[in-house]
This record gives C-alpha cells, structure tokens and sequence, in this order.
C-alpha cells in the first residue's frame, strides 16, 4: 500500500551555505525539505526511514520536541502565507509562543531587526499595524521571511520562494538570501538552475525516480552541522 | 390586604353611570364591562403605595375583553342580543363612557409583562419571555462550549477510522431528526429518567440543546475545513504546537463560520414548539419563573396556546374564515374611569 515518495537520500548541508535543490516537478523535493522540519509528520500516512541529524543529534528521536527542532529550522513557503493579522504580529507570534521575548521593548527590537533582515523594514516601518495581508506578493514573501528569522532559527527552508512572485520581487528576495547565507544555513526548493546558481554556493540535483511500489518511503539524510 | 377591591370598581361605576346600586342585574352588567384583573391591579397599587388608602385616587383599569372586542367593531351587533356577549345596555354604556372621556383606547403595556390568563386583557408574554430567555441561555452555555470542542475534536485530533466516520453520518441524521422527536427524548430521560421537574426551563434548555448541537457542530465543522491549510503550515512551521496552531489560528479564523451555527441554531431553537409539548411546557404560567427550576413556558408555546382560546379577544380571526393572519391577543383600553375609590 504504501508508496514511496524519494528513497536513498543522502545528503550533506553544510553549514551557512545555500545549499538548492532542484529537480523536475513531483520528483519529491517538497517531501525531502519537509523531513527537515518533520513537517512531514502532520501528514497521518507519512512514514520516515533513516536518520537526519541536526549537530549530530538525530532529529527522528522519540526524545525530540518537534516544537522545538521547529524553532531551530525554520520554514518559508511556496505561496506566501502570513497570518491575516498585523505585520507586527506576524514577526511577533514566533517569539511570543517560544518565550523569546519578555518585554515589549524586546518585542520591538525583534520586529524591527527581523524586518531589517528581510529587507522589508523601510517599506513597512510606517504601518507595522495594518494587515500582513495587505502587502503585495514579494512584500508578503519577504514577511514570511521576516517572521521564519524572528524564532532565530539556525536553519532555513524555503520551498520555491519565488515561483509565485514577479521577477522584480524574485530578484529582490534572492538577493535577500544571498545575504542571509552569513548567518544561516539555507535549503533551497527552486525550478530554475539560475535561481541556483544565483542565490547558493552548491546546488544539489535530485533526479527523477520511478517510485517503486510496496517500498517504504525511505531517506537516509545526513546533515551534519 | 383583604380588602374588597370589586367593591370600589362597582361603587364607582354606579356613580358613573348613574345606576341605581339596588337594581342587581344592571349593576351585575355595569361591573362585567371592567376585566375582573382590576382586583389585582387596585391590589397591586395598594401593596405599592399603602398611604393610598383613605383617599381618592384616579386609577386607569382594562376593560373586559369582550367589551374591547365591541368597541373596535369585532363583535357582530346584527345578533340577537341573548346571543351575544356584549348586552345593548353595556353598548349604550360604552358609548356614554367614551364621550365623557372615561374610557379610551390606550396601548396595553401589560403585553410585555403578563403572564398567562383566562382574560385575553390581562394576557401577556412577559412570563414566556423570561422562560424563553432561560431557555436560550442554558442552550448558548450548553451547545456552543460542546458543538465546538466536539467539532474540534473530530476535525482535527479524531483518527479517521470506521468509528469517526460513523459518528459523522450521524451527526447528520441527528440535524434531520423531527424536533418532537428530542422532545419524547427529553420527557423519557431528563424527567423520567432523571427526574427532572416538568415543564421547567432547565429541561426545556436541555432538550433544545440537545437538537441544536447537530447544527453547531456540522458549521463548526465547515468552518473549521474552510480555514486555508497554508495558515495551519505557517504556525505549525514557526514552532506552534497543534493546540496553539488551533486555538491561535485556526479557531479564530473560523469563529465568524461558528457564530452564524450558532446563531440559526438559536434562532430556531427559540421558535420550537414541539419538543416543549411533550415536555410538560405548554403551561398555563401566571406568575414570573424564579429559576430555571421552576414552571415556564416559551415565546411560541404562548402563541400557540393564545391561537387554542375561544374568546374572540385572544385571535383576530377565525380559523379558515378572512384572510387576516392569526394575531397575538389584542390589546385592551383600560378605563380611564375617574374611579373615585375611597380606599
Ligand atoms: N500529502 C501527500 N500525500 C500523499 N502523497 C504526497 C503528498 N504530498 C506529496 N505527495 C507525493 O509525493 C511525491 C513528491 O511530491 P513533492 O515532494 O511535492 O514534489 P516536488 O518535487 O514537486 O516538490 C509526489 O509523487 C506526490 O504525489
Ligand atoms: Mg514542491
């Protein structure tokens, strides 16, 4: 019954790169990106096998807090999705839920050094309190940005960031990227080797694979930090 | 306060109309035209105001239901007059009082604040008011909490199993299920079973809740499948657990989805008659339920007992006669009789 998404992954991430992934539509990079996170695990009919190890701890561990791997690997969207609240409270929720920040100040600090990273903060420093919603596409992807940066994550996935932006707005959130390899280390989803080769140090292909019936959905993804 | 209060209006309405005190039958037909709730009310007012007593005060009483009828026509005069309720002495009365100026049509506030009677003048909805208002309450407190941790529950943390399936399918049933039907539930498990006071609000309210969890829970539902599931991936990949991606996220956005359930559940548990039928609310409720414990009636339960009288007071038009609509009691002048009453 079960069928197998990707099967003998092995990979390596190295540390603050960018690090793409690309390959033909439905070859399973979604499904890889997602294991990183195990966001894979919301789905009920979703079996993992192998190990991912996150600094050398297994992130597959019963003894894991998924909340908290979350927190640590951060995760940006193929379509923007920010929350329809505030742009201040999109940056916020992160923080709030993991206990980052205890005062308003710091919140504010928060807010504005995170929208400061996503290149977003002099578009929206005047109306931090109208809907995320209300932003255009690219400024909506770069909020997503702002808010996956605000949980100081070390690790960032991003699922095709850009294929449902402009080219003007594409360029601007790859440049974002390029920049954001200094401090974090990014996995990248893109349908473009351009897109790649412009935005990462090492682009990886995942080649198309017959899925094979009656295999079980395996990986065996090594990611040393 | 036992006082004779029929004598004052009697005493008065013979110096009114100018009748002999010793001639019983026109007295007799003199007093008939003041509803017979004028002894409550001047006992009411004495309660209120005891330093009334020893004077002479101008009070406003209702005037009989029939006689109301007459006065606006209702009452076919063409009748001979032992057939008929108002006597052409009581017409001439009438028409005596109103150029004098001391009987005349006025808005009966009583409409509201009422309970049940036999004297469509003296008739109200103020008590099914209060019992429905009970009602709506124990239902809001009891549906809304249930219908939407139960439609949380099995939208996003139920298995999706055999068992789930089924309690889905009937869910449904249950919103399609005849309302009389809740109310032989009620009757055989809140007050046989339970023993549960008759035609109290509290079992009223339960019943209604019962048949109108079906309907929060299936909006609920929907609402809760309409929220975009990128909105539950963007919380769930910022670190939020479920319950925090449900109650932060999710809820919210579905919250204007549960209050229209919510709403329309209410709405038409609060014009349900049947199960209160069989529940033992169709009650004839004079005086103002102090608690949900105690007997009560509801707003259509009213209506439909006031459309089940005889007196032409209480409906304006026959059944299958006229195409006027049925109408709620209609409402009585009260004297403005100069009742010189020494109290
Ligand atoms: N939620 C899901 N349930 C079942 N199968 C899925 C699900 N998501 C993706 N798949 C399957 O996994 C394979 C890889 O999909 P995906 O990772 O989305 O590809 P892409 O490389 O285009 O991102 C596809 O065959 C797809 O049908
Ligand atoms: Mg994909």
């Amino acid at each position: 019954m079960a069928r197998s998404a990707l099967f003998d992954v092995n990979l390596n991430v190295r540390e603050n790169t960018v690090t793409a992934l690309i390959g033909p539509s439905g070859c399973g990079k979604s499904t890889f990106l997602r294991t990183l996170n195990r966001m894979n695990d919301t789905i009920d009919s979703c079996r993992v096998t192998g190990k991912i190890t996150l600094d050398d701890g297994d992130i597959y561990d019963p003894s894991i807090d998924v909340v908290e791997l979350r927190a640590r690997v951060g995760m940006v969207f193929q379509k923007p999705n920010p929350f329809p609240k505030s742009i201040y409270e999109n940056v916020t929720y992160g923080p709030k839920i993991h206990g980052l920040a205890r005062t308003k100040a710091e919140l504010d600090g928060i807010v504005e050094s995170s929208l400061q990273k996503a290149g977003l903060w002099n578009e929206v420093k005047d109306r931090l309190h109208e809907s995320g919603t209300g932003l255009s596409g690219g400024q909506q992807q770069r909020l997503c940005i702002a808010r996956a940066v605000a949980v100081s994550p070390e690790v960032i996935l991003m699922d095709e960031p850009c294929s449902a932006l402009d080219p003007i707005a594409t360029a601007k959130v790859e440049e974002l990227i390029h920049e954001l390899r200094t401090n974090y280390t990014i996995v990248i989803v893109t349908h473009s080797m351009q897109q790649a080769a412009r935005v990462s140090a090492a682009h990886r292909h995942v080649p198309p694979r017959q899925s094979r019936r009656g295999e079980r959905y395996r990986q065996d993804v090594h990611q040393p930090g | 306060m036992a006082a004779n209060y029929p004598l004052l209006v009697r005493d008065a309405l013979v110096k009114a109309l100018g009748i002999d005190p010793a001639n019983r039958p026109l007295v007799k037909q003199a007093t008939d035209m003041v509803s017979a709730s004028a002894r409550t009310q001047l006992h009411d007012l004495v309660v209120a105001n005891p330093a009334i007593i020893g004077t002479t005060a101008t009070v406003s009483l209702l005037a009989e239901g029939n006689i109301d009828s007459a006065n606006k026509g209702q009452i076919d005069l063409t009748v001979e007059e032992a057939n008929r309720k108002v006597k052409d002495q009581q017409l001439e009365w009438m028409k005596k009082l109103t150029e004098t100026g001391a009987m005349a049509k006025q808005f009966n506030t009583g409409l509201f604040t009422y309970g049940a009677s036999s004297r469509p003048e003296a008739a109200g909805i103020g008590v099914a008011a209060l019992g429905s208002l009970y009602m709506m309450l124990i239902v809001l407190a009891l549906a809304l909490p249930i219908g939407v941790a139960a439609s949380i529950y099995l939208e996003e943390f139920a298995p999706k199993n055999r068992l789930t399936d089924l309690i889905e399918v009937n869910i449904n049933n249950l919103a399609a299920v005849p309302s009389i039907v809740y109310g032989l539930l009620g009757l055989s498990i809140f007050i046989n079973f339970a023993g549960m006071p008759r035609s109290a609000a509290v079992v009223g309210g339960l019943v209604l809740t019962l048949m109108t969890l079906p309907t929060i829970i299936i909006a609920t539902r929907a609402a809760l499948k309409a929220v975009p599931p990128s909105i539950r991936s963007a919380a769930l990949g910022l670190g939020a657990s479920k319950m925090q991606t449900i109650f932060h996220h999710v809820l919210p956005l579905a919250m204007p989805g549960v209050l229209t359930g919510t709403i329309i559940g209410l709405a038409h548990a609060l014009g349900e008659t049947a199960p209160l039928l069989l529940i033992g609310m169709v009650a004839f409720v004079v005086d103002y339920p102090g608690s949900p414990m105690d007997p009560s009636t509801a707003l259509p339960v009213q209506i439909y007992m006031w459309a089940n009288e005889a007196e032409r007071a209480f409906v304006r038009t026959d059944f299958g006669c006229d195409h006027d609509p049925l109408d709620l009691p209609r409402r009585h002048e009260p004297w403005r009789n100069p009742v010189a009453a020494s109290l």
